[in-house]
């Protein structure tokens, strides 16, 4: 060993980016293939393609679909992907645990936001041509519209978060668990649910509960209870992939 | 960055304290100890399941110790974004996003190295001669092991690992592998750990060995001191008797009236002279063949069936018929 190595060394070995610098390096490297971000829209667009064609020989009056949910689906997929296919692969690159879980978060936050003010841009251009000359209401699914930009952005984005906070959680328990973490995930949140549904039942609530629902405003209803859960879901599967092998 | 000039008193680059590793129906890494310096390329070597990828995948955090502990650059490298930012383990079980071709690969480890060479990269890709555009997932099993190759080198991190990454790659391309670590080892240099079967290929390239055995280090040395460690003395029966008698032997072979013996343990100048003087032939232990011998060695003691390991005179002579030879 040479000075003139100890000198090279120490001007040429760079310390890597922590904490937060970390996070979108880490992000970056998560949409490098442009797939991600083109297939819900690609879906969507096809969702909403069929949907004109079908309803412009159908005749109904103000025709509803479901077709947005496409997206959210869509959606959900990518979020799980994200989980086997990135972590392994930035695990392996020197990213932690953390840093990886941190910048799939921070790119579901990201694509919100964009899905939101894109889906509340295309209900205007419905309502604006009449349902598109047809009466269509394929973003316009009533109990979504609230009547202003914001909440509406809101409203559209928070199912959106919480899809994805599903997928990430998901994504997590298949790499730890396999299959049969799938499995005994999906029995118990049936269980779960079925036990919601007898408590709501013992209690007499179910009449309060459509209530709720169907009184308060989209932001109460979908936008709040969504994001909730979306964190919810978001923090176990952080619990799930910190402690997850390569 | 401590003086290189001090590199036998720096602090090690990899600490491991009594590591163990066990899976529901293994123990893939039993209690061990080990010490890695910087600006040293380490052999670690083993049979299959010796525990080596275990040993790496601890070491960079891609798995979690039942017991013992791990320091890397003085800190735990579980989830700590400074020290993972300097290793590099390039897996050959590494996984791919099914969509990325191999140009997103270096965006990843250019975005995620500091370190990272574009160019270095770029002349590696050229020699390798792996497709840039083409999806990892579509590429042979000797181009995906030349990405690895790419990324472990280009990204010049100061501990960079690779367990077994030449599977796939033909003699061409390891070579040139060979041949591009050690160049850039001498203008950069770091900690490199190259897990291996084939170990005289890389026999002139590592400057200590660490051999695994059963999950337990069973060799920690400098590959050059290994080359000397161990020697086949070939002659006459009695003669080589004689000059083996108070030494630890192995691999006794005897065909009628000659002998050969591997004894260990270096020889001094007066044991060559004396042999010599007996009319014993003298040849140094290849490292591949050092490794298998302390291995099987092991392997035999640890089934607690010593015979034909050790001693002499323990193996029948084999009669070979006279005028034969």
């Amino acid at each position: 060993m040479t000075l003139t190595h100890a000198l090279a060394l120490s001007d040429e070995v760079r310390a890597p980016r922590t904490g937060w610098s970390r996070v979108l390096d880490a992000a970056r490297v998560q949409y490098l293939s442009r797939a991600v971000l083109v297939w819900p829209w690609a879906v969507l667009a096809s969702a909403f393609v069929i949907n004109l064609v079908v309803f412009a020989f159908i005749d109904t009056d103000d025709p509803t679909t479901g077709g947005l949910a496409s997206l959210y689906v869509v959606a959900l997929i990518v979020a799980m992907q994200t989980v086997s296919q990135f972590l392994p692969f930035s695990l392996g690159l020197g990213v932690t645990r953390r840093a990886f879980y941190a910048a799939a978060t921070l790119g579901a936050l990201g694509q919100a936001l964009v899905y939101g003010i894109g889906l509340t841009v295309l209900l205007a251009i419905e309502d604006a041509t009449d349902g598109w000359g047809l009466t269509l209401h394929f973003f316009g699914v009533d109990f979504l519209v609230t009547g202003d930009p914001l909440s509406q952005v809101l409203v559209y984005a928070a199912p959106f978060l919480l899809v994805s906070a599903a997928g990430l959680l998901w994504g997590a328990v298949a790499k730890r668990w396999g299959s049969a973490g799938i499995f005994l995930g999906l029995i118990a949140s049936a269980l779960l649910v079925g036990g919601l549904v007898v408590l709501l039942g013992r209690l007499d609530a179910w009449s309060d509960v459509g209530d709720f629902f169907g009184d308060s405003p989209a932001l109460v209803a979908i936008g709040l209870p969504s994001l909730v859960a979306g964190a919810l879901l978001c923090a176990a599967g952080y619990l799930v992939v910190r402690r997850t092998p390569a | 960055m401590s003086p290189a000039t001090t590199a036998p008193t720096a602090a090690p680059v990899v600490a491991v304290r009594a590591l163990s590793r066990a899976y529901a129906d293994v123990v893939a890494l039993d209690d061990v100890d080990l010490d890695l310096h910087e600006e040293t390329i380490y052999g670690l070597l083993g049979r299959n399941g010796a525990g080596k990828t275990t040993l790496m995948r601890l070491l960079t955090g891609q798995d979690f110790a039942t017991t013992g502990t791990v320091e890397v650059f003085g800190g735990h490298p579980l989830e700590n974004d400074r020290i993972l930012g300097q290793v590099a383990f390039i897996s050959e079980g590494q996984s791919y996003p099914p969509d990325f071709c191999v140009a997103h690969v270096l965006k990843a480890a250019a975005l995620l190295y500091p370190n990272w060479d574009e160019s270095f990269a770029d002349s590696l890709l050229e020699e390798l001669a792996v497709p840039r555009g083409r999806r990892v997932k579509k590429l042979s099993r000797g181009q995906r092991s030349a990405v690895g190759v790419v990324v472990g080198l280009a990204s010049r991190a100061p501990l960079t690992l690779f367990d077994e990454p030449y599977v796939g790659l033909d003699a061409v391309a390891r070579q040139i592998f060979y041949d591009r670590l050690l160049a850039d080892y001498a203008e950069h240099p770091r900690t490199f750990v190259l897990s291996t079967h084939l170990i005289d290929e890389v026999g002139d390239l590592i400057e200590r060995v660490v051999l695994l055995d059963g999950g337990r280090v069973l060799i920690d040395e400098d590959a050059e001191a290994l080359r000397g460690l161990a020697t086949t003395v070939t002659g006459p029966l009695d003669d080589v008797d004689t000059f083996a008698a108070a030494r630890q032997c192995s691999h006794v072979e005897r065909l009628g009236n000659v002998q050969r013996v591997t004894v260990h343990g270096a020889l001094e100048a007066g044991d060559r002279r004396w042999a010599e003087e007996l009319g014993l032939t003298l040849e140094p232990v290849s490292l591949q063949q050092y490794v298998v011998r302390a291995t099987t060695q092991a392997t035999t003691q640890g089934s607690s069936e010593p015979e034909d390991s050790d001693r002499r005179g323990a193996p029948e002579p084999r009669v070979i018929p006279e005028g034969t030879r």
